[in-house]
């Protein structure tokens, strides 16, 4: 019972979420009606749980809580994999931009003013081995 | 004179960075040296240390923010790129590759044996820690199996790259795991690949500052997460 007090409270305040969202930006985006399908369908599952029987059914799953799941983990990796992506890009780009600002100012050292004029100590090596 | 550059990516070298410099070789046979140190967003004060070191043949590239040793390795071939660099050898900050070695990496890239060459401390594991070397096979092994080119020590600093290995190789990664992916660029480019052996100098620091163990398991993972994304 409490599951679905609580599966009601979510959806109830959830599609309070996307009303609100669309009376303030009065454009029904892909993503508002994603939230709303989403949404709806907790409810729908809570008070009809047998409507997913069908679906479990047609999935090859013994019972509706099975496709629940497998939905819901599926959609997550998904989720999951598209956020790494955009991440990945994101820290890419940043990298370019860093990089190319470090490109552009560029600095060479200046000269120690001394009566030595190579200050490195190392070793003359000759090349080819 | 065929122009060289070595790429020193440094992360917060304040301590050691100045003796790395001074230790460079002062004149290699046959090329003109730049060194081209990748202040990759150190707050400890690496970049004012390279300027007091009073060596105009550096270049210092700052980033703005830290972007790992990928993104710093990436910034100082994209400038050996820009200036038409010959050569280009990556070189550690830390003070574990001896000078000596640059040559021994430039050898056979100037005398047209190969286009890419790494520099193996595998080849003479001497005085490497056990440890290491068992670190280090397992993450040959794995950069072997994902991107199908054999070598004995994926992750080592000190590469070398001719001119065509500069404009063909292209890094997108920017972390630790930039090793393995220099090892998989020569293999997509078709590179003409060389190992030869090089010592490693071992001090407290830079067993601390290098590859631990536990980062090799984030290096498997970012390199399997690249697998999944990338290809």
């Amino acid at each position: 019972m409490g599951i679905r007090i609580f599966a009601i409270v979510l959806a109830v305040v959830s599609l309070a979420w996307v009303a609100q969202r669309f009376r303030r930006t009065r454009r029904f985006t892909i993503e508002l009606m994603a939230w709303l399908v989403v949404f709806s369908g907790i409810g729908l599952v809570v008070f009809v749980p047998r409507a997913t029987d069908r679906f479990a059914f047609w999935l090859g799953v013994s019972s509706g809580f099975n496709a629940l799941t497998f939905i819901a983990v599926t959609t997550l990796l998904l989720l999951v994999f598209r956020i790494l992506s955009r991440l990945q890009k994101v820290e890419r780009d940043l990298t370019r931009l860093i990089r190319a600002y470090a490109i552009d100012t560029a600095a060479q050292v200046p000269a120690r003013l001394s009566e030595n004029p190579k200050p490195s100590a190392g070793p003359e090596l000759s090349g080819e081995k | 004179m065929s122009q060289l550059v070595i790429v020193i990516p440094a992360y917060n070298e304040a301590r050691v960075i100045g003796d790395t410099l001074a230790r460079l070789p002062r004149a290699i046979a046959g090329v003109s040296i730049q060194v081209v140190v990748v202040d990759d967003g150190s707050s400890d004060g690496t970049s004012d240390v390279v300027r007091a070191s009073g060596d105009d043949r550096i270049i210092l590239l700052r980033h703005a923010i830290n972007r790992g040793l990928g993104g710093a390795l990436g910034t100082g071939l994209a400038y050996a790129r820009k200036i038409g660099a010959d050569f280009a050898i990556t070189y550690d900050a830390d003070g574990q590759h001896a000078p000596e070695d640059i040559a021994v990496v430039l050898g056979p890239l100037q005398s047209g044996q190969a286009d890419a060459v790494i520099g193996s401390r595998l080849l003479s594991p001497k005085g490497m820690p056990g440890y290491r070397i068992v670190g280090n096979w397992g993450l040959n092994l794995f950069t072997y199996l994902l991107f199908g080119l054999w070598t004995t020590d994926s992750q080592s600093g000190l590469r070398g790259f001719n001119r065509k290995a500069i404009d063909s190789i292209r890094l997108r990664m920017d972390r630790m795991e930039v090793s393995s992916e220099f090892i998989k660029e020569i293999r997509r480019t078709r590179l003409r690949f060389l190992e030869v052996p090089i010592r490693a100098i071992y001090s407290e620091y830079s067993l601390a500052k290098g590859q631990r163990n536990r980062n090799g398991i984030n290096i498997v993972l970012r390199l399997l997460l690249y697998r999944l994304l990338e290809d």
